[in-house]
This record gives C-alpha cells, sequence and structure tokens, in this order.
C-alpha cells in the first residue's frame, strides 16, 4: 500500500481517484490479478490458498480428502520422529519459481530433505519440496492435474503421490514417468524404509463407522 | 418401446406418434434420458455419441485430437496388416454392458481379437473390445476418467491407452495397474511384437510450405 496520509474526503459527485484518496483501490479478491506472495501472506485467508499468476484459488477439501490428508500426513510424521531426515509440512505454501512473485503452490502434504530446508521457515520458500502429496478431488481436471504434476516435478520435486480416493489408487509420478500403486506405498530413495498399508489408508479414510 | 399407432389424445406425458405410427420422442434430445441403444442406432447423430444411463453424451474432438486418433490408426493398421489378428475400429460403438439397454460407450479406437468378433456386424455388439483407445480432451474431469477405465476393465476390456496429446504420454492401464510411457508403446500379450513409436503419433503437421 503506498504510504497513505488520510485526507478528509469532501463530499462530491465524483468520486475521487484512488491516488487522491491517498488509498489504494482494490478490486474484491476473486477479481484481482495482481496478488503477490508477500501479500498472500498478509491477507487473511484459508491456508490452502494457492496463487496462480497473481490470482487466489482455494483448494476445497471434502472430508474424505482431509482424513486421508491427516493419515498420509501422520505416517509421514511417524515416519520422520524414527528417522529425522527431513521435515513434513501440511498445506504448507511454495514460491515454487522463485523468480515468480505471482504464484504459489500448496500441497496437501510435503516433505523437504534436511540439507534443503530453508533458513526463513516463517515465509513461503523459494523451491519446490522433494516430496509432493495431492489428493485429488471430484472437481479435478485432468490435463490441470498432469500440468500442476509436471510444474513439481520440473522445479526441483523429487517425486509426486497423486491420492485418487474415488479408485483407492496412488500414481506415483516421478521425471521418469508414473505408475499405479495399490497396495504398499514407498519412496525407497527418498524415504528409505518408509512403507504406508493404501488399503488400511483408504478404509479408514472412507469408514464411517 | 412397443409404439402400437396409437393416437395421443393430448395428455400431459403422452408420446406422439409420427404418420408412420414410429413413436417419436416429443423432448429434445439433450433433455431426453431415456434413449435406448436400439433408437441411438437409428437416430442421425455424430458417430462419436455415447450413451451415459438413457442420455445421449457427444464427444467433442480437436483436430489434435483427430490427428493422433489417425496416427494410432496408422500404426496399428500396418501392424495388423502384417498379422491379421482382429478388427481395429474408430469410433465404434459397444454396449459394454449387455443387459443395460440405456449404455454405449465410443472408444475412439479400439481393437477386437479375431476370435470375440461380433456375428452381427450391422449392429452394436453387446461387448467390449481387447484394446480401448482414449485421447483425453482439456475438458475431461480426472475422475471422469478414471471410472472410464474402469468400465472397460471390468466388462472384459484387457487394456486401455489412456493417451495425454499435452504430455506427448500414454497411460497404460490395466487390471494390474497403469504406467506412463513415452517412448514405444507395446502390448506384448495382445499385440505381440507391436511397437508404437509415440515420437510419430505426436508428431505435429507440418504447416509451413518448403520455400
Amino acid at each position: 500500500m503506498s504510504n497513505a496520509t488520510s485526507t478528509i474526503l469532501l463530499p462530491s459527485t465524483r468520486l475521487p481517484e484512488p491516488a487522491e484518496a491517498g488509498l489504494e483501490y482494490r478490486l474484491p479478491l476473486e477479481q484481482r490479478t495482481d496478488i503477490t506472495v508477500e501479500e498472500l501472506e498478509r491477507l487473511s485467508l484459508p491456508a490452502t490458498a494457492e496463487l496462480y499468476d497473481g490470482r487466489v484459488v482455494f483448494k476445497m477439501p471434502n472430508p474424505v480428502h482431509a482424513a486421508l490428508q491427516l493419515a498420509l500426513g501422520g505416517e509421514l510424521y511417524l515416519y520422520l520422529q524414527q528417522h529425522p531426515i527431513g521435515k513434513a509440512f501440511s498445506e504448507g505454501r511454495y514460491k515454487l519459481w522463485p523468480e515468480r512473485n505471482n504464484q504459489a503452490r500448496v500441497p496437501d502434504v510435503s516433505f523437504i530433505v534436511k540439507s534443503r530446508l530453508p533458513e526463513d521457515i516463517w515465509h513461503s520458500p523459494s523451491i519446490a519440496p522433494d516430496l509432493v502429496i495431492e489428493i485429488l478431488s471430484p472437481t479435478d481436471n485432468f490435463f490441470e492435474v498432469v500440468d500442476k504434476v509436471d510444474e513439481y516435478l520440473e522445479q526441483g520435486t523429487k517425486i509426486v503421490w497423486l491420492v485418487i480416493p474415488r479408485k483407492e489408487e496412488v500414481l506415483v509420478c516421478t521425471a521418469e514417468g508414473k505408475y499405479s500403486v495399490r497396495d504398499m506405498l514407498a519412496a525407497p530413495e527418498l524415504l528409505p524404509g518408509f512403507q504406508v498399508s493404501l488399503k488400511k489408508i483408504f478404509a479408514e479414510a472412507k469408514s464411517t463407522s | 418401446m412397443s409404439s402400437a399407432a396409437t393416437i395421443s389424445s393430448p395428455v400431459i406425458g403422452a408420446r406422439p406418434t409420427d404418420r408412420t405410427g414410429v413413436a417419436y420422442e416429443a423432448l429434445p434430445l439433450e433433455q431426453r434420458t431415456d434413449i435406448t441403444v436400439e433408437e441411438l442406432e437409428r437416430l442421425s447423430l455424430p458417430a462419436t455419441a455415447e450413451l451415459y444411463d438413457g442420455r445421449v453424451v457427444f464427444k467433442m474432438a480437436s483436430p489434435l485430437h483427430a490427428e493422433i486418433q489417425s496416427n494410432i490408426i496408422i500404426q496399428l493398421g500396418n501392424y495388423l496388416e502384417q498379422r491379421p489378428i482382429g478388427a481395429l475400429w474408430t469410433d465404434a460403438h459397444f454396449k459394454l454392458w449387455p443387459e443395460r439397454e440405456d449404455r454405449a460407450r465410443v472408444p475412439d479406437v479400439s481393437f477386437v481379437v479375431t476370435e470375440r468378433l461380433p456375428q452381427d456386424m450391422l449392429h452394436y455388439p453387446a461387448m467390449a473390445p481387447d484394446l480401448a483407445v482414449e485421447i483425453l480432451s482439456p475438458t475431461d474431469n480426472f475422475f471422469a476418467v478414471m471410472d472410464k477405465v474402469d468400465e472397460y476393465l471390468q466388462q472384459g476390456s484387457k487394456i486401455v491407452w489412456l493417451v495425454i496429446p499435452q504430455k506427448e504420454e500414454v497411460l497404460v492401464c490395466t487390471a494390474e495397474g497403469k504406467h506412463s510411457v513415452r517412448d514405444i508403446l507395446t502390448a506384448p500379450e495382445l499385440l505381440p511384437g507391436l511397437q508404437i513409436s509415440l515420437k510419430k503419433v505426436f508428431a505435429r503437421v507440418k504447416t509451413e510450405t518448403a520455400q
């Protein structure tokens, strides 16, 4: 915001130009395309707000999504207690392109190895996490999802796990390609010794009793 | 439907008949949810009309989609010329669920092995193709695509190839799982010896004219 000196506005038929009024004129959030990562951090918005070319986009998790996110994040947290090789984040925000101030992505769960952890962990780091977990929703568009995977991989993420609740399946995506997993989810190189039973996690997330 | 040519009195819900006594439906096509496979065969519609629970849904193909479809056909066709082990179809209708009259699916490309070819080649066969190829479009919903794959696999298709033009990638789907392919597409069990170069499949038509 510009140096806002408070001038008292005289009643006029003409609305003063924002600059004249000493104010910066703001469109409603959903119409704006000029939001920066810094402003996003200051705004009081749901944690899942992502930034696409200066535009805020909210991710809307349903209860199954939320349960899966907690379960997978929890498994990762427990693993890291035993193997302190890095840090896991829920809804961590990333400036995936360090030079682009109008882009931010929020993976449902993410993991960064110790050696790559940013010094300033109070602001959205300008890096790509090593592991990204994205839980898909019924409204997700196919091409947008595969684009998102490539964004992470191109910016340095090693593995993206696309969790497909409807199919009780995870599509493991790396620079080499994609493959589906339905039973044991692992990532031997990045998380040696980590294993999650997908059958158990999906069953628990979908159960109602 | 059993259409005896009764002249319907103007009662709400009554179905009018035309002069030949054939019942036709009063509602516009896009509002109807009672279309059967038999009626779909009679209607004059674009070849890619699918039937979802009695509702007609059109697949919309872009030129890029059409080109990739042709390129796959050319590669599969070349293979089948050498090894005539089945039939290759474009935009063919399948009654994927033999007992469901209100459902039909139209893979972009399909392959049926000779032993399974239907005797009646003039009507939509009540079966699943051995191979179904679906070329994805920008409007495709992720879960809807996954559902479609499972429908084919559950009804007996061995392989579904999901072609992702924008990534120049094919997601090979079988009952065992899914994996992506970017270079050479094969199907050892169903089409032994087949090698499709995806580079060729995704090659764009050169629009520049040589000077």
